[in-house]
């Protein structure tokens, strides 16, 4: 997996577990932030094309984290941001993916972790093509059927 | 093991700096001592601190930050004509032009944190008058080049466009508002 894949994979999974495997690897990291540790909403902001007046569509709840982590020696920086997570799940992410980075112990385990929250990733992703498919509608056809007044619509 | 990030980067010593920068502006040539928010950083970081993020400028032009705190703070890195706040050495002559904002966007001028040697002990003093300002103010500052005052002068002489200074000594700050009218004695 590469490192665009491995942070939605981690924040895939239950908090806890992202936590306590952050537990396990914490008595053999140094970690120092490189960063303020931020959690909050975000505004998405439209630029109108012509003025640029700006304007806001919503707003986002985003956390972030960025992280230098050091283990014998060996030192690696890792970064999260992450949609409608807390700071202390995303500095957990941002570790891990210090870790993995950076080759350290504990990026095997991390790695099976990841896999394990890809396949709940892609589970999800199956399902919501399932509900997409079964509420599909074909405007196509409904047209048809306005004009050659034929055959009943289908809808699905 | 976790290196947490001590005061001044915590929200808690923020909010205190925060009301210390507040009563500062309120009554321009009042020291404020921010010694139990700093855990022994220099007041000017205190102040960027609470004041900067990734939404704002920073210009540095005499290098005071170090790669660290410049990522702690967030700020993007500008020209000293252009940034929202400036952090200066008081020892050096003010050698750039900080943006006073405009007539449509006064609130755009620039704020300068100045970094001095010292505040309200003996030093050059400078009287103080204007809104806020109680009667017959004097505000003693060691360590600033007199060529501040005039550069001062002239940021401020377009209001409500202008500068406005924040003076930090080790963890004590004075603010001078680009309403306060300062006389050199």
């Amino acid at each position: 997996m590469t490192r665009v894949e491995l942070i939605p994979a981690w924040a895939a999974l239950p908090s806890e577990e992202l936590l306590a495997a952050k537990e396990l690897l914490a008595p053999t990291l140094t970690v120092r932030h490189l960063a303020v540790p931020q959690q909050g909403l975000w505004l998405l902001t439209m630029e109108e094309s012509l003025c640029g007046d700006c304007f806001h569509l919503g707003e986002v709840p985003v956390a972030e984290a960025l992280v230098e982590v050091t283990q014998d020696g060996r030192t690696a920086q890792g970064g999260a941001r992450l949609l409608g997570a807390t700071a202390e799940v995303t500095l957990a992410v941002a570790i891990f993916d210090a870790v993995v980075t950076g080759g350290l112990d504990g990026s095997v385990m991390l790695q099976a972790l990841a896999r394990r929250g890809q396949e709940l990733r892609q589970g999800t992703a199956t399902a919501r093509a399932a509900w997409r498919q079964a509420t599909r509608v074909d405007f196509c056809e409904l047209g048809q059927d306005q004009v050659g007044g034929g055959s009943p619509c289908t809808n699905h | 093991m976790y290196e947490p990030l001590n005061a001044p980067w915590s929200p808690t010593a923020q909010t205190r700096i925060y009301r210390g920068l507040l009563a500062a502006q309120a009554e321009p040539g009042l020291i404020i001592d921010l010694s139990p928010w700093l855990a022994d950083q220099p007041a000017w970081l205190g102040v960027l601190a609470t004041l900067a993020d990734r939404a704002t400028t920073l210009a540095d032009p005499g290098q005071l930050l170090d790669r660290r705190d410049l990522g702690l703070l967030g700020a993007v890195l500008a020209p000293a004509g252009t940034a929202m706040f400036i952090l200066a050495d008081g020892h050096n002559h003010p050698d750039f032009t900080p943006s006073p904002g405009d007539l449509d966007h006064p609130e755009r001028g620039a704020t300068v944190v100045v970094a001095v040697s010292g505040l309200g002990r003996p030093g050059r003093p400078v009287g103080l008058q204007g809104p806020g300002v109680r009667p017959s103010t004097t505000l003693m500052v060691d360590g600033l080049d007199p060529a501040w005052w005039s550069a001062r002068a002239a940021w401020c002489a377009g209001y409500p466009c202008g500068v406005d200074l924040i003076l930090t000594a080790g963890s004590q700050l004075a603010a001078l508002p680009r309403t306060t009218r300062v006389e050199e004695n």
